[in-house]
């Protein structure tokens, strides 16, 4: 953190007793994986984190993770991996004989040859969307609506995180401070809202956490000189601004069924499958009033730390801008209202799981990629059992 | 809601930043060699030669580097060309044409004549006016929230000029040029250190 986050920090946790602020967490090496583990099957793919801030780009030296950094290496090296590319996956093909599925049918991308490949499991993990669009193509007499949708659920109550949402400030001061060098992520305030006792909130249930960090502003700021171009507001331009901070929330969303996908058969891409459509935009008020309240307990936190000029901002929600789709398969015990059961497996055909964000059941309000991995190791440490066991 | 649409709503209190970075984010540092005597794809040679007497007003030569020694006008253009639609090539260039105009219709001399300090000063009357007149920005942003805005020449003419000084300082600023001669430049950035000394007048570092 810097001296100012490190300033808000002291403040905000000395005023608040359940609000901290950290540096964020992402999942990326702060050290190499292989003294960890001399015999560990993925020596060679990944480094420590070298600070570049390429995390975006899917880092390129493999510091944070990615599965062509990671997971993919580690299991081209158990020889047991094939990797299929081009092949774009559209129906999981079903027997009704056995109740179970036998395969999935394939599409070349480039040259739209149709492939069926033959499995005793298949995990569809192709994102929310695009695994709810398999199973929805997979159409069968058993399942006239898509494969293991007897509850109707599927392809609906899609889920993202809101955020667009939180407050800023002017830091006065700190003008003989700086900083260099890149990381990986800004500050983050957990969630503290709703987690018993007096965080429990009258007009909201669930909760939110915030992104943020403070700086010294660029070359874009306004440079609140009279003259807005030439020499002097060029050089100018060159020196680092005032600190300024911000915080922004990012929120649960509920699951509602209305908010769903579906397949547009009449407008087909260029593989002849249905393209995805979607009326998804519906929030509830619980989203309306959990963003109040993250534009003001925001504010006050900026305010708490000393800070000038707070001010709160709402951009509204929006589904998708989170870009963390989720919620079209979700899980459950009761298979009249869900599609898989607790081990991602769907809940009629006991040897296909789905293990990406599809499962979820609500939104939480973190970023989900390191819980959908969980889950899926879970899933699959579970489906191994179950074949060795002969149950599926 | 359209994911354009929504995208246009984040922050418009940073709207001119924001839309600086979508149109030109995707480009960012590419021009790599200064390219004064460049061939124009996306502007006709008479824009792109009103195009360079505005960058250099806007960021002028001193002793360090103007928009033409880092090749900010070429830059621009390919930028322009590879993300502006129709609709953004349309506005783009009605404002500049309007601006163009104006020019030579208020000023003592031609737009071609004029020397880089008279630009800057005519960019700057408009800020100024703007400033004494907020209408016309508010009115501005009003109709940018339209999918299809119909501008006034006046809106059309505010449009240009607020999108060039960005783009103009976005161009010049993430140059390899200025990027790695002008500001302070560390090729291998390393480990995040958050609390150090900073001297009145040193420069920030490089946005490379």
């Amino acid at each position: 953190m810097n001296c100012v986050e490190k300033d808000f920090r002291k403040a905000v946790e000395s005023k608040w007793n359940n609000r901290w602020v950290t540096i964020g967490r992402t999942a990326h090496l702060t050290d190499t994986l292989a003294s960890a583990d001399p015999n560990h099957p993925n020596q060679g793919g990944r480094v420590k984190c070298l600070m570049r801030n390429r995390c975006m780009r899917g880092c390129p030296y493999g510091g944070y993770f990615s599965s062509l950094s990671s997971t993919l290496p580690a299991g081209v090296a158990t020889g047991n991996l094939t990797i299929q590319t081009d092949a774009v996956v559209h129906e999981v093909m079903y027997d009704d004989s056995t109740g179970k599925a036998t395969g999935v049918r394939v599409i070349d991308q480039n040259t739209k040859e149709s492939t069926e490949y033959y499995a005793k499991v298949i995990f569809l993990c192709a994102s929310a969307i695009a695994s709810a669009s398999i199973l929805m193509q997979s159409k069968s007499a058993r399942f006239p609506n898509g494969m293991g949708n007897d509850s109707g659920e599927l392809g609906h109550n899609i889920m993202d995180h809101h955020l667009g949402v939180g407050a800023y400030a002017q830091v006065d001061g700190y003008e003989d401070k700086y900083y260099k060098g890149r990381r990986a992520n800004g500050v983050y305030v957990p969630r503290f809202r709703n987690l018993g006792g007096s965080s429990n909130m009258d007009n909201f249930v669930r909760g939110y956490g915030y992104q943020g960090g403070a700086s010294r502003q660029g070359w874009g700021r306004n440079l609140g000189l009279e003259e807005r171009v030439g020499p002097l507001a060029k050089e100018a331009a060159m020196e680092p601004g005032s600190w300024s901070m911000s915080i922004g929330g990012f929120g649960e969303v509920l699951p509602q069924h209305k908010n769903y996908m579906y397949l547009d058969y009449d407008n087909p891409d260029q593989w002849g499958l249905p393209q995805v459509r979607f009326d998804a935009g519906n929030f509830h008020d619980n989203e309306y009033e959990m963003r109040k309240d993250m534009a003001s307990a925001g504010a006050e936190m900026l305010e708490a730390a000393g800070f000038k000029n707070v001010g709160t901002y709402d951009n509204g929600p929006h589904m998708g801008l989170g870009i963390h789709e989720m919620g079209t398969a979700r899980m459950g015990h009761d298979p009249k209202t869900s599609v898989l059961n607790k081990w991602n497996q769907v809940h009629a055909v006991k040897n296909v799981f789905v293990t990406d964000g599809a499962f979820m059941t609500s939104a939480a309000c973190h970023n989900p990629s390191l819980g959908y991995m969980a889950f899926s190791a879970r899933a699959a440490n579970y489906a191994a059992d179950q074949l060795k066991k002969g149950n599926i | 809601m359209e994911r354009r649409e929504a995208l246009r709503n984040i922050g418009f209190g940073s709207a001119a930043i924001f839309g600086s970075s979508v149109l030109f984010g995707a480009l960012q540092g590419c021009s790599s060699v200064p390219d004064i005597n460049w061939v124009p794809i996306y502007f006709s040679a008479e824009e792109a030669a009103q195009l360079e007497k505005i960058c250099e007003g806007i960021c002028p030569k001193t002793d360090t580097p103007g928009a033409l020694d880092a090749g900010v006008p070429s830059h621009l253009d390919k930028a322009m060309s590879a993300t502006a639609n129709e609709a953004e090539t349309k506005l783009m260039k009605q404002g500049l044409s309007v601006f163009a105009e104006n020019f030579d219709k208020n000023q003592e001399v031609g737009l071609y004549e004029a020397t880089t300090e008279q630009m800057t000063s005519v960019i700057n009357g408009y800020f100024k006016k703007y400033e004494e007149d907020p209408s016309t920005l508010r009115s501005l942003r009003e109709a940018m929230r339209e999918e299809n805005p119909a501008l006034t020449p006046e809106l059309q003419e505010a449009l240009f000029v607020t999108q060039v000084v960005d783009s103009t300082f976005w161009s010049y600023f993430t140059s390899e040029l200025v990027g790695e001669t002008v500001m302070r430049y560390d090729p291998v950035p390393g480990v995040y250190e958050g609390c150090i000394p900073y001297e009145a007048g040193q420069r920030a570092w490089s946005s490379l």
